[in-house]
């Protein structure tokens, strides 16, 4: 009698569990859920130029500020500006600012951001291929838990930076900037944690997001 | 003279706590930013992984065995959780998906760490295999068979709510840092004040005279190889968790640092001899060891040869100690 209680109580407590641990359906519906889902790394991009991004771009560090911080305390620049989708040593930031033009290279502006404005203190890509997750991850707006894969992850990134070639890089050039100009920029960084802990270490590189000339 | 022998019964006793705290006051002047409340949430979230496995290895070890088994079967468990929760199972042939909740996905990953753990048992005490052959063998075949149910790439996006286990906290504390706690109850609770734990203290110890006085010792074993095997799934549980993914390669070499927290910690590896007390240290020793050194940027091969002498030292100072006695 109580090896049958044991019993049943076992049965019970198990059946519990499966019922709250498993559910059927039918395969060829998950299936065609699954078609439907299909990630469109395009669109996504699309989307988040368009609808998400200029929302978060009020919020961008002023670049001067920035570099300041990244000389003197690094470990507050990542705690107060800094972004970063995973556990890495290198930081996004968004930032905005506006500097004089010193050098006009093939693929890149060396631009002068501090006082007296004689040395380059930003380097702005300009090429026609951006490599890099600069500008998703300083956002701070895509989380990469969403993602089934890191390659989706990733397309994203790609797919961002060619709209930024087109829509960014190419009507800037397209106005024929000159060295001595005043540009007004937002756009976004990546440093490492201690780059700036290597003496060598000058220019900031940034992938722009809107370039205006004054 | 006897105050002597007082001082140094002390110092044998408490040794593994010295060395902790020694470390600790070592690297807090040496290394800036090691003694901080971020670092020492970040040590302790490290550490919880390696104190699961070395809590089963404790067991295990205290038994006279070995496990080599426990990082590959992190390794699956994590994939099975993860697969099953994110992809679950397809049967064509029926046209039927069956889906799993996180909480099956969790408990189907446990269900496969308690079986390997098992099997390891089975082998060892039904097949008289030596339990370094039997767990090496279970480090390849579950290696393996994560590589196959993987594909060989990682399981990734599996949502926020799997992730909280590995990244949330409750009350001010890691989630993790809460799990690793509660197995660390249950385990001292068992080793101290159950017959279990008495008996496995006694197969260890001396497992003829266990025998003779009608134990059965091959139960015991089998249960500490399952034990092992589901604390092992615990601790694949809070990696895929904090990683948010799955990957093949997980927990590889786990089993290593697992092995060093419970000699470090005192547990002798002829069985018999050792607390759980000893391996949480020892665990937090390398917990420990692992952050100065990063924060003081010791080059990682450096790390490993540190590591290994920190071991040697501990093993020695053991061997030493029980000699003297």
């Amino acid at each position: 009698m109580k090896k049958a209680c044991k019993y049943t109580a076992a049965a019970v407590i198990i059946t519990f569990l499966v019922y709250h641990s498993i559910y059927f359906e039918n395969l060829e519906d998950i299936k065609q859920q699954r078609q439907r889902e299909t990630f469109n790394a395009a669109e996504y991009a699309r989307d988040f130029w368009d609808n998400q991004l200029f929302s978060v771009l009020e919020k961008a560090v002023d670049v001067k500020e920035l570099i300041e911080l990244f000389n003197t305390n690094m470990n507050e620049a990542i705690r107060k500006y800094g972004k970063t989708p995973g556990v890495s040593r290198i930081y996004s930031y968004l930032i905005r600012g506006n500097g004089k033009i010193l050098t006009i290279g093939e693929d890149f502006l060396q631009v002068s951001i501090r006082e007296p404005k004689t040395n380059p203190d930003i380097k702005i890509t300009t090429g026609f291929y951006i490599p890099g997750n600069a500008v998703r991850d300083a956002s701070g707006l895509i989380d990469v838990s969403e993602f089934s894969d890191t390659m989706k992850f990733n397309e994203i990134s790609g797919e961002i930076n060619k709209i930024v070639v087109k829509e960014v890089i190419r009507p800037f050039l397209d106005k024929k900037p000159q060295v001595g100009k005043t540009i007004r920029l937002f756009g976004a960084t990546q440093v490492a944690q201690d780059a700036f802990e290597v003496k060598e270490y000058q220019l900031v590189e940034v992938i722009p997001i809107r370039l205006e000339l004054e | 003279m006897l105050e002597l022998k007082v001082q140094k019964e002390i110092l044998v006793r408490f040794q593994s706590l010295l060395a902790l705290l020694l470390m600790v006051v070592i690297f807090s002047v040496c290394a800036e930013g090691f003694f901080s409340k971020d670092n020492f949430w970040l040590v302790l979230r490290q550490v919880s992984v390696n104190t699961c496995l070395s809590v089963g290895m404790t067991l295990v070890i205290l038994t006279g065995g070995i496990d080599l088994s426990v990082g590959s079967i992190l390794a699956l468990s994590g994939a099975i959780m993860a697969g099953l929760f994110k992809n679950g199972l397809e049967f064509p042939v029926f046209n039927l998906f069956i889906g799993f909740t996180l909480p099956g996905a969790v408990m189907a990953g446990l269900t496969v760490g308690s079986f390997l753990g098992f099997f390891n048992g089975l082998m060892i005490t039904r097949f008289k295999i030596p339990p370094f052959v039997a767990t090496l063998a279970m480090l390849t075949i579950a290696r393996g068979l994560t590589e196959l149910w993987t594909g060989g790439a990682a399981i990734t996006g599996l949502g926020k709510t799997f992730g909280y286990l590995g990244t949330g906290w409750f009350l001010g504390v890691p989630i993790q840092v809460w799990t690793c706690a509660a197995i660390v109850a249950i385990v001292l609770v068992v080793l101290k004040k159950t017959r279990f734990g008495r008996y496995v203290y006694a197969v260890g110890g001396n497992e003829r005279a266990a025998k003779l006085s009608g134990l059965n010792v091959n139960r015991i074993k089998l249960l500490v190889y399952t034990i092992a095997g589901a604390l092992a799934a615990v601790g694949g549980l809070i990696v895929t968790s904090k990683l948010n993914s799955a990957t093949p390669t997980a927990g590889d070499g786990y089993e290593l640092d697992s092995i060093a927290a419970v000699v470090i910690g005192g547990t002798s590896l002829s069985g018999g001899k050792g607390s759980v007390l000893g391996t949480i240290l020892g665990a937090l020793i390398i917990g420990v060891l692992n952050s100065g050194l990063i924060i003081l940027r010791v080059p990682p091969f450096w790390q490993k040869v540190i590591k290994g002498f920190v071991i040697l030292l501990a093993v020695a100072i053991d061997k030493l100690n029980t000699k003297e006695q």
